[in-house]
């Protein structure tokens, strides 16, 4: 029998594996295999936090519209997180992902204006991509963090799934990185995954001299171009899949076109030998 | 398993774990490894019929069932061959109460890896007969594990992978015992072929078409208003036919 923290890890493990909208449900699973409730909600708590502030949950915060991002870039200490919008910190259950206590939080002056103007941007880029996407642009330390999230969850059909951006400006470099994720989870009498990830580095066409709705613009192009690139590749590469590498392994009719005789097969060998008694 | 170690045969054979190759001592073809040709820590090659590393005590197929086994072992080598040129295939028998039987055909297939693109292919197919007479039913499930990953600099990484299962039943004709394996081997053949197509389906048409959805590679805004001239050109049309 495993010890209390072999339980734990092997729970942590599974909850940070949990597919897109099936967290409550991998819970459940991991509370009943599990089977002590006080022990499971102590120890998988650091395991929840990072599920939460890599897989960009979203949340309702009260006193807040629309739904807020929970990033490691917006982690203030402990369980608060930023609201960069509306600059307000907020508590997190991250066992039952639900916000509140809202406190007031001071802002990193030197790139409010950009961050700004990044975010109207980012904003008006989200709504033309991603149907009902979210994002938050975090500005601290000389560097703006673009994190962009969409959950398309269709549990009655079998599948759910994510797709997760984040993107960083160096300010003074106008160097940018980028990351995009993607995680699509389908079940009907079976279960398939498909996990993408790629990264990237590029730099802005411009100086960080210029006005900050130039270098807004310049970034948010860039981003445009670079995600539907990767969708693009992500696309082709389903394609040489499905026609290569899959066609590779087994083929729909064998080289003569026809399916097996199999009393053929039988009498050549086989139903000698069996015959033979 | 750690969890619950009561639950480990069950878990060890309803997980869906890529099936293990191993070389027969005897005969030095491969074989598959999974739990019906598992006894302790041991596995029983279906070309010598013996276990390795060697095991006293262990459970064979009776004599009857064993002369069907390698029927069966040479019946899908010839399948295995002609559907995926390559690979490595298994059939395993085992004797149930009443003299009814049970046995599982395994195929495995690693792609050759040419390009960037890699996929293999599992199937673990599990049948059970019941004879009455001249006649047997047959029941079926078939579990196929399809693995494809891709990794190219434009694309990052991609893994594709996944498990689907299927079940079917039938009732054929047995007038030799030999013509089980053809039953077994049609009904089969015809799984697969069936499943091919479903995993075509979700692999590149379901999840791709997810991914479409979580992003649109067009703006969504052109979208909407080429949806919305569509509508109005619909609508003038049929205003003009009444």
């Amino acid at each position: 029998m495993a010890t209390s923290e072999e339980k734990i890890k092997i729970a942590s493990k599974f909850l940070k594996a949990a597919p897109p909208g099936e967290i409550n449900d991998v819970f459940n699973d991991v509370r009943a295999l599990v089977g002590d409730d006080e022990l499971l909600d102590g120890g998988i708590l650091t395991a929840l936090e990072e599920y939460n502030t890599e897989e960009l949950a979203t949340v309702e915060v009260p006193g807040i519209e629309g739904k807020v991002i929970v990033s490691k870039h917006g982690h203030i200490e402990g369980d608060r997180f930023l609201d960069p919008k509306t600059n307000q910190t907020f508590k997190l259950d991250h066992l039952r992902q639900t916000a509140s206590d809202l406190e007031s939080h001071n802002v990193d002056e030197e790139v409010e204006e950009l961050r700004k103007a990044i975010e109207n941007d980012t904003e008006a880029y989200v709504a033309d991509r991603y149907a009902e996407g979210v994002s938050a642009v975090y500005g601290s330390k000389g560097i703006i963090t673009i994190a962009i999230v969409h959950n398309k969850y269709s549990p009655s059909n079998y599948w759910n799934g994510r797709w997760r951006s984040v993107w960083t400006l160096d300010v003074a470099t106008c160097e940018v990185k980028g990351a995009m994720k993607c995680k699509v989870h389908y079940y009907e009498d079976g279960n398939v995954q498909l996990e993408t990830a790629k990264e990237m580095e590029d730099k802005l066409n411009k100086d960080a001299s210029e006005p900050h709705k130039v270098i807004a613009k310049a970034l948010l192009d860039l981003i445009g171009a670079a995600e539907s690139k990767y969708q693009q590749a992500l696309n082709e590469s389903y394609h040489d899949l499905a026609e290569s590498t899959f066609n590779g392994l087994r083929r729909a009719l064998p080289y003569t076109r026809t399916k097996l005789d199999w009393n053929k097969i039988l009498t050549y060998r086989i139903g000698a030998e069996l015959a033979a008694k | 398993m750690t969890l619950l170690p009561e639950l480990s045969e069950d878990l060890l054979s309803s997980i869906d774990q890529p099936l293990k190759v191993q070389t027969c001592d005897k005969t030095g073809k491969e074989y598959l490894l999974c739990d019906y040709n598992r006894d302790s820590n041991s596995y029983r090659s279906p070309w010598s019929n013996e276990f390795s590393p060697p095991l006293a005590d262990a459970t064979y197929p009776s004599a009857k069932l064993r002369k069907l086994e390698i029927a069966a072992n040479d019946a899908f080598d010839t399948y295995r061959e002609l559907y995926f040129e390559g690979g490595v295939s298994s059939a395993y028998f085992w004797d149930l109460d009443d003299g009814a039987f049970a046995g599982v055909i395994l195929i495995k297939k690693i792609g050759d890896g040419k390009g960037r693109s890699k996929g293999a292919w599992d199937s673990i197919h599990i049948f059970e007969v019941q004879e009455k007479a001249r006649n047997a039913h047959y029941q079926l499930t078939s579990t196929v594990m399809l693995y494809m990953l891709s990794s190219k600099n434009e694309l990052g990484d991609m893994n594709l992978s996944g498990s689907m299962t299927r079940q079917a039943e039938m009732d054929g004709i047995v007038d030799d015992p030999s013509m089980h394996i053809a039953n077994i081997g049609r009904m089969i053949e015809d799984m697969e072929t069936k499943m091919r197509h479903l995993l075509k389906d979700v692999y590149f048409g379901k999840t791709k078409d997810t991914v479409n959805d979580l992003r649109s590679i067009e703006s969504l805004a052109k979208v909407r208003k080429q949806q919305e001239l569509q509508r109005e050109i619909a609508s003038k049309l049929q205003a003009r036919q009444q």
